[in-house]
Parts: C-alpha cells; sequence; structure tokens
C-alpha cells in the first residue's frame, strides 16, 4: 500500500513538471511571436504604402498598418528563429589609448633602429659593488677618537623613485 | 624610518625601500645574502644550480627544491595564462640565438636555423612529493618570471614589518604605501631617452617591463638579436615594441604579462591584455607612439611633456 502511494506521488509530481515544462516552453513561444509582431509594426518602413509583410504566420492587425503588398515588390524573406533566450556577449572593441602619437620624441633613436655596432658592456665595468646598506649615523665617540671615523651614508628621509624599465 | 639598500643580482640593479623601526637593518642587510642564495638555485649560468642539475636529468622523475618547484609551477601558471606566448622551455632556442650565457658576456652570433620550442604542457608535475620531469632534449629557464617570484619572495617577508618597494633592474613589486604617500613613487622610463615618460605610485602591486632596448646582441651577418623568444617561431620575437610595461597584482603575471604583449605588437598585445584579468599596461612603439590600456589612465598622475 505504502509503495502504491509512493508511486502514486511521484506520478503526480512527473505530471506537474512535465505540464509545467510544456506549458513554460508554450508560453515562451508566444511571447517570441508576440515581440516579433511589435518588431514588424514598428520597424517596418511606412513610404507609399509599401508595407513588407511578415512572411511567417504574424500577420499585422491593426487597420490602419495593414497594407497591400504590391506585386511588383517582392517582400524580404524574414526567418524568426524561435529559440531560448538569446544570452547577448557584448565584446567591447579593444580599449586602447594613445598617450603619444608617433614621431613626437624622437629626439634620440633608440637602440633599435641605431646602425652603431651594439656591444655588450665589458664585464669588468659591472663587477658587482658592495651591497650599500643605508644605516642610522654612528653615535657620538666619548673617548678622543684616534682618527675621525669615516662618514656614514645618510638613508634618505624620503621614497626614492624608482625607474620601470626592461632588466638591466 | 626608511630602509635602503641597493646591490647588484640576477643580471640586474637590485633596491630594496622598507619603511620600518630601525630594528628592521639587521633583516635589510641580510637580503643580498638570501637573493644570492636563490639565485643560486635558479640560474642558468651555473652548471651546478638546482635548476641545471634538473636540466641535465631531463627525461627522468626529479625531486626538486621547494624554491625551484615553486618557479616552475609559477613558470606554468605563466604559460597557461598566456596561452603559451610564456613559455619557460625556450632555453634551447635562447641558446640557439646566443643567449648561452650571461649578457654581458655574449659575443657575436652566427645565424642559426629556428630551434622548436616544446610545448609547456610537456612539464609533468607530481604535486604530492614535488617531482618534475620533463622529456629528454628539452630544458626550463626562468629567467623571465625569476625576478618577479624572487621579488614577491621577498616583499611576503617584509609586508608584515612595513610599506616596502622591491626592485629587480625595474621590475618590482610594491606593498603599502610610505608615510605621506599614495603609492610607491616609480617612473615610467622612455626607452628613447632614458627619461621619466611618466610617474606613477604603486601600491600593492607590482610593475614590470620587457623590452629589445637592452638585452640585444649583434649577429656576425649584421642581423640584432634580442632575449625575447618568440615560442612560435623559436626566434628572437619580431614586434613593433620597443618596451612594455605591465602592471598586475601578482609580479611573475606582470611579467609574463609584459613579454606575451611585446610578442604579440602593439595593438594585438594591448587588445590582449585589457581582456586579461587586472590586465593594465602601455607599450614604446618603434616609431614613438606611446600605447596604452584605457585603464592604466588611473595611474597617471603626472605626465613627464617634452619641449
Amino acid at each position: 500500500m505504502a509503495n502504491t502511494d509512493r508511486g502514486r506521488k511521484l506520478l503526480v509530481r512527473s505530471a506537474m513538471v512535465t505540464s509545467t515544462t510544456i506549458a513554460t516552453l508554450v508560453g515562451s513561444q508566444n511571447l517570441a511571436m508576440l515581440d516579433a509582431r511589435a518588431f514588424q509594426l514598428t520597424a517596418t518602413p511606412q513610404t507609399d504604402g509599401l508595407v513588407q509583410a511578415a512572411p511567417t504566420t504574424v500577420q499585422p492587425t491593426t487597420a490602419d498598418t495593414a497594407q497591400l503588398v504590391p506585386t511588383d515588390v517582392i517582400p524580404t524573406q524574414i526567418e524568426i528563429v524561435h529559440s531560448a533566450p538569446d544570452i547577448t556577449i557584448l565584446r567591447a572593441a579593444p580599449d586602447i589609448t594613445i598617450l603619444q602619437q608617433s614621431g613626437t620624441n624622437l629626439s634620440s633613436q633608440p637602440a633599435a633602429t641605431s646602425n652603431v655596432v651594439i656591444q655588450p658592456p665589458v664585464p669588468a665595468e659591472i663587477a658587482p659593488p658592495e651591497p650599500i646598506v643605508m644605516v642610522q649615523p654612528q653615535p657620538a665617540v666619548q673617548n678622543p677618537p684616534q682618527a675621525a671615523p669615516a662618514p656614514q651614508p645618510q638613508p634618505p628621509s624620503q621614497p626614492v623613485q624608482q625607474p620601470s624599465r626592461s632588466s638591466r | 624610518m626608511l630602509h635602503f639598500i641597493e646591490f647588484r643580482a640576477m643580471g640586474c640593479g637590485v633596491t630594496i625601500q622598507l619603511q620600518a623601526p630601525e630594528e628592521a637593518a639587521e633583516l635589510v642587510a641580510s637580503l643580498p645574502e638570501q637573493i644570492a642564495a636563490i639565485e643560486a638555485q635558479l640560474t642558468r649560468f651555473k652548471p651546478d644550480s638546482d635548476l641545471m642539475q634538473f636540466n641535465d636529468q631531463a627525461g627522468e622523475w626529479v625531486q626538486v627544491s621547494q624554491t625551484l618547484y615553486e618557479n616552475i609551477l609559477a613558470a606554468k601558471q605563466a604559460a597557461r595564462i598566456t596561452d603559451g606566448l610564456y613559455n619557460p622551455m625556450v632555453l634551447p632556442a635562447m641558446i640557439a640565438n646566443g643567449y648561452d650565457r650571461s649578457f654581458e658576456h655574449i659575443g657575436a652570433v652566427s645565424a642559426q636555423s629556428a630551434v622548436e620550442v616544446p610545448g609547456w604542457r610537456e612539464i609533468e608535475v607530481k604535486a604530492s612529493i614535488r617531482q618534475i620531469r620533463i622529456q629528454v632534449g628539452t630544458a626550463i629557464d626562468l629567467g623571465g618570471i625569476g625576478k618577479g617570484w624572487t621579488a614577491k619572495h621577498i616583499a611576503d617577508q617584509l609586508a608584515p614589518i612595513g610599506p616596502c618597494l622591491i626592485n629587480f633592474g625595474g621590475d618590482m613589486v610594491a606593498t603599502g604605501a610610505p608615510d605621506g604617500y599614495p603609492g610607491w613613487p616609480v617612473a615610467i622610463e622612455d626607452p628613447f631617452t632614458g627619461d621619466a615618460f611618466a610617474s606613477i605610485y604603486l601600491k600593492d602591486s607590482s610593475i614590470a617591463t620587457s623590452g629589445t632596448d637592452y638585452r640585444r646582441w649583434q649577429g656576425t651577418a649584421g642581423d640584432v638579436y634580442h632575449h625575447i623568444i618568440n615560442p612560435n617561431t623559436g626566434k628572437p620575437a619580431t614586434t613593433d615594441v620597443v618596451s612594455a610595461t605591465v602592471i598586475h597584482p601578482h609580479a611573475p603575471t606582470a611579467e609574463a604579462y609584459a613579454k606575451a604583449v611585446l610578442i604579440q605588437g602593439t595593438e594585438n598585445g594591448l587588445s590582449w591584455l585589457s581582456n586579461q584579468w587586472h590586465g593594465c599596461g602601455l607599450t614604446f612603439r618603434q616609431d614613438g607612439a606611446v600605447l596604452s590600456t584605457s585603464n592604466f589612465n588611473q595611474y597617471l598622475q603626472e605626465r613627464t611633456t617634452t619641449t
């Protein structure tokens, strides 16, 4: 008995879901048809009475917009595809800003166009120097010094602007 | 107090600024040694580095150090997000094009035929045991993101102490902002003149520049080589870009994006960049034009005008 009731409930639920789905599809189809009709009424150019009638089952019903299609004009075939709502992905055009026009800053030719033979720096010229560590000044010496201490480099008090460029 | 240190490492000048109490001086003074240790693992210019020992075992599963492991993973991720325009497997192609030693020691290069660059997906990873394998005859180079990874690594250590700016030869990571400033002051250098084209403030972000203006050398036939290899051709990228600068929250990504923009050229590169997550940058074109993604304007607070 319990299995019969469960089966009946399942059957009822399935029927409800199916009918709802069908109703949704039919409803959306009707809405699309209405939209298409409205589109035909608003988009069709009103010139000399030459109104292109939609070739589908959608026909203008308003008296003042219904026009006869002259026999020497071939109506445009517009296919209306009824499908799921379109999802339009708007792809913006490349968003590029010009900060400087070409030729405005060529006071010196870049290395890319120079005819000078490009040689890497001599290794000896770029021997790694000792790290420079900025520290606080040494405190005043209490005893008479034998020799004056070498002055310590002063740390910058403000951030030092760094150049952003290709690694070198 | 502002701590300031500068030295050379990884083939470039390094500058570190940290706003922190005086007690941080000892930590700051230890950074050159720490960075040298990282470089010793990642450099391809020393045969006994972790990287080169790994490359020598191509074809085998190799358990690597944590630092090397993280860098290779970062390189693989960079290749993924640039659809292979950044590819760490370019080492054989770089060597074939003359970049077989540290830049300052490169001599004239004889013309070479193009070397095919393997796909980055050939880097196999066993994450649970930190093992990596590449195919025989291939090799990895981390020069494209190693600086960014190291800068980020150092910045992550210093950030809890105070605002800092880590600069590896022009590729930088900024955390926080020094007192009284909206960010760390950075100048976008004009590759044609060496002057500042624009100045910006960088905060909690990173900036990287790829260029063909510095690391370039000449072949015996008079042709010019540079170090940015196009993985699709195996040869130095043919591009109208002299330098490409990218700002991104993640330093290795900024480096990879800068290379991808340079390889693609100004229009395609900036268009591509504007469609990437947090993509923002500018390029200096060979004809002197400077173009940027529109979101770069938020950083421009001063334009250096030429008279």
